[in-house]
């Protein structure tokens, strides 16, 4: 699928597919035992209520004439008994069953958060973050009542149509049959709008999707929107992805209204076939006008579950729309995961190889192609060149972000595409640009990086990447609070923090990508500092500009045209006189004194 | 005028930004660039993502310009991001631009660039650039060193290598290296 933005419709051409209800049924039957004990209540509460009116005929047509003052004070309290149970049982269902609402909600939840977890950068860099949130949050809930209720419901309703089909048939036959014969016409309508009603359901999933997603990246870009003064332009299109839902809900709406609105009618239109045929078509011998009367009455009834059904069958229309989505995504393969038969890595001594490798993130465009090099264990490497050269590319294969098109990489002669991902990324460390900061004290956003390290570890750690001093500079020292934006800390300050949880976590390879680019020069001497002590006896993959990190580096890669364009010490290419002289000669400046 | 007398809208209406932590939208690279003009001629949109060292990588592209990026600009480097954030800014060719630590992440030949296209901006315009690089702040007239709110240093970049205090000490450290592999080698 190509790239979504907040605008497009995700549109789902598949047709539709019993599967999905199907597999809600896996969900449902895990909650079968209070499934049935629920239904079990809704009979006994229904039946109980009925005994009322017995009761009353009873009080009506023998204690009161008896005159027995017992006896009737007896009647009216098993009456009220009746009524009180018959409505204590029905809200012990009630309670039941949304429990069992939220229990399906909860696991379909559960399972799409983890499967969410293992999908790959790919699937998340093609959709607006809303898209997805709405599938977990919004579209979750509104299926809920469905598949508990309506399930139950759905089985009630079947079992009164049926009772009152007994009856009616029993009463007689020929009219009863004039009755099921506005059935097949309700079918046939059902059919003429199933499509139309599943689209428009789809629609208005589709709009409410693009509508959260607007939202949800117009708040997260609020300060780009005040900077660039767009709010009204924004919120003109925030209007039109509202009114658009408006309208698709209406539409939807408007099927559904049209299948009761069929029922009644159909309801009608059989009472007067049955006065009809009873009066005129069948002799007065056949049927007496005491069997017509009941029959249209018991036509009323008749009619009654199915107007019921078809509103439960809207809601599960509705449902599919959104069960679609669901599916849809726990569907999503999951592209970078372990090979079957995929074995753990041992501890890894740090040798990086490339073989052959070929890359795309889109098909048809290669961003490296055929790049092979050898890294020894302990060998720290400058990666340089244009930017979109590919050079985070790079990195993020080693950590299997993302699997390679073609070739092989190999870790210490292992294939990592045939070792887990869980031993291969945790003897990596990986350092960004922005280095995350966990709300809490500086000792545990350190101890992170392993988190059975003793007080001591984590001061050593930090002395080591020359972080102690300024830690100490802090009232409260390594028990400093800091919050998730770090906005007590310096960049660099948040770089040093993070170089000691990574050398806390001691990982055989690492990876700097841009790590040190924004940091401010006094701080940038003692990251220098920090950073060669992490290096130590690591294989590292550094990406940056500075030369003053890049020419440290044992061998510096010049990433360009979709391979190595350079490589070599600095020493080295400085004396090539090549592309990387040239890069950073235009570093150099003139000092005008 | 007092910034504070000024009304927010009207203020920012005359201030051109791009932040160094750069967001984009899902969007297509023509409406990120035009972000703040969405009636912005296609033709513009290409000068300025010229000016910023944007248009050969968006060429490059599969479907150029109507290239779909994904939200917060996955899938284009830290680099690439920046210089779209830069295009976005100039495309609204305002009297104030501000770029803050906007070209950390790009290579130092596409900086040159870059540089060379913000003298040539065809309005009038007072930049405001931020920046740790010497080499981003160089060219520029006025150069003011902050410490903890303070300016502690102020002056053109000769006339702060000649002083020999902090931007000094800055820039030997981050040449540190050049001018004697250049010397030994040249």
């Amino acid at each position: 699928m190509a790239r979504n933005k907040f605008d497009i419709d995700e549109n789902l051409e598949s047709p539709f597919d019993i599967r999905h209800f199907k597999r809600a049924l896996v969900y449902i039957k895990r909650q079968k035992r209070p499934m049935i004990v629920a239904l079990a209540l809704s009979v006994l509460s229904a039946g109980i209520g009925l005994t009322a009116p017995l009761i009353m005929q009873h009080i009506v047509d023998v204690t009161i004439p008896a005159k027995t003052v017992g006896a009737l004070v007896g009647w009216s309290a098993l009456m009220l008994a009746t009524i009180v149970i018959s409505v204590a049982l029905a809200a012990v269902r009630g309670r039941i069953m949304t429990s069992v609402g939220q229990d399906i909600i909860f696991e379909i939840r559960s399972d799409l958060f983890k499967h969410l977890q293992a999908l790959s950068f790919k699937y998340y860099d093609d959709r607006p973050q809303g898209k997805i949130l709405i599938r977990v949050v919004n579209y979750v809930n509104s299926i809920s009542d469905v598949l508990s209720n309506g399930i139950i419901n759905f089985i009630l309703e079947i079992l009164n149509l049926v009772f009152i089909a007994v009856f009616m048939f029993a009463v007689d036959v020929k009219l009863s049959l004039v009755t099921l014969a506005g059935l097949p016409v309700f079918a046939l309508f059902l059919l003429l709008i199933k499509n139309k009603q599943r689209r428009s359901w789809q629609a208005v999933s589709n709009k409410n999707s693009n509508l959260n997603a607007y939202t949800q990246e117009s708040i997260s870009g609020v300060g780009v929107t005040q900077i660039f003064t767009r709010e009204n332009r924004n919120e003109a299109i925030f209007t039109r992805l509202a009114s658009n839902y408006r309208q698709e809900w209406m539409r939807a709406i408007h099927f559904n209204a049209m299948i009761p609105f069929t029922v009644d009618n159909l309801a009608t239109l059989v009472t007067t076939l049955i006065y009809m045929v009873g009066l005129l078509a069948l002799s007065p011998q056949d049927v007496t006008f005491g069997v017509i009367l009941a029959m249209s009455s018991y036509a009323a009834r008749f009619w009654q579950p199915i107007l019921n059904l078809s509103n439960l069958y809207n809601g599960f229309v509705n449902a599919v729309a959104y069960l679609e989505r669901i599916f849809e995504t726990l569907d999503e393969p999951v592209t970078v995961k372990d090979a079957p038969g995929a074995k753990p890595l041992p501890p890894l001594q740090g040798r990086v190889t490339f073989d052959n490798v070929t890359f795309g993130y889109d098909t048809g465009s290669n961003v490296l192609e055929n790049l092979s090099f050898d890294v020894r264990p302990g060998e720290s490497i400058a990666l340089v060149g244009p930017t979109g050269a590919g050079k985070t590319t790079v990195v993020n294969l080693i950590s299997r972000f993302y699997d390679v098109t073609g070739g092989r990489i190999l870790v210490d002669g292992h294939d990592i595409a045939q070792s887990t991902l869980q031993s291969l990324r945790s003897q990596m460390g990986i350092m960004l640009q922005d280095s995350f900061i966990f709300s809490g004290t500086i000792l545990d956003n350190i101890r992170y990086g392993r988190l059975d390290a003793t007080e001591e570890e984590v001061i050593a750690a930090a002395k080591t990447v020359r972080a102690d001093a300024f830690i100490r500079e802090f009232e409260n020292g390594y028990m400093t609070e800091v919050n998730e934006r770090g906005s007590k800390l310096s960049q660099g300050q948040r770089q040093l923090i993070s170089f000691a949880r990574t050398l806390l976590a001691d990982p055989r390879i690492l990876i700097l990508d841009e790590a040190t680019s924004s940091i401010d020069a006094k701080t940038e001497r003692l990251l220098q500092q920090g950073l060669n002590e992490l290096l130590k006896g690591r294989t590292s993959f550094i990406i940056a500009h500075r030369l003053s990190t890049v020419r440290n580096c044992d061998r510096i890669m010049y990433i360009a045209d979709k391979g190595i364009a350079e490589v070599g010490s600095h020493d080295e290419l400085i004396a090539k006189r090549g592309l990387y002289y040239k890069l950073y000669t235009a570093q150099k400046m003139e000092m005008v004194v | 005028m007092g910034v504070r007398e000024l009304d927010p809208g009207e203020l920012r209406a005359n201030v051109g930004i791009a932040t160094q932590d750069v967001l984009l939208f899902s969007d297509t690279i023509d409406g990120n660039v035009a972000f703040g003009d969405p009636e912005l001629p296609e033709d513009d949109t290409m000068k300025y993502a010229k000016l910023a060292a944007a248009h050969d990588f968006i060429r490059k592209m599969p479907e150029g310009y109507d290239t779909i990026i994904g939200e917060r600009g996955v899938g284009l480097s830290g680099g690439q991001k920046q210089r779209l954030a830069l295009a976005r800014a100039m495309a609204v060719a305002r009297p104030i631009l501000i770029l803050d630590d906007t070209t950390s992440a790009v290579d130092l030949e596409t900086e040159a660039h870059i540089q060379s296209s913000l003298n040539r901006l065809e309005a009038p315009c007072t930049k405001i650039i931020i920046a740790q690089r010497i080499s981003t702040t160089a060219k520029a007239d006025r150069i003011l060193i902050l410490d903890a709110g303070r300016v502690i240093e102020e002056g053109t970049h000769a006339e702060l290598l000649a002083r020999r205090g902090y931007y000094y000490e800055v820039f030997m450290l981050q040449n540190e290296g050049i001018e004697r592999q250049v010397a030994a080698n040249g």
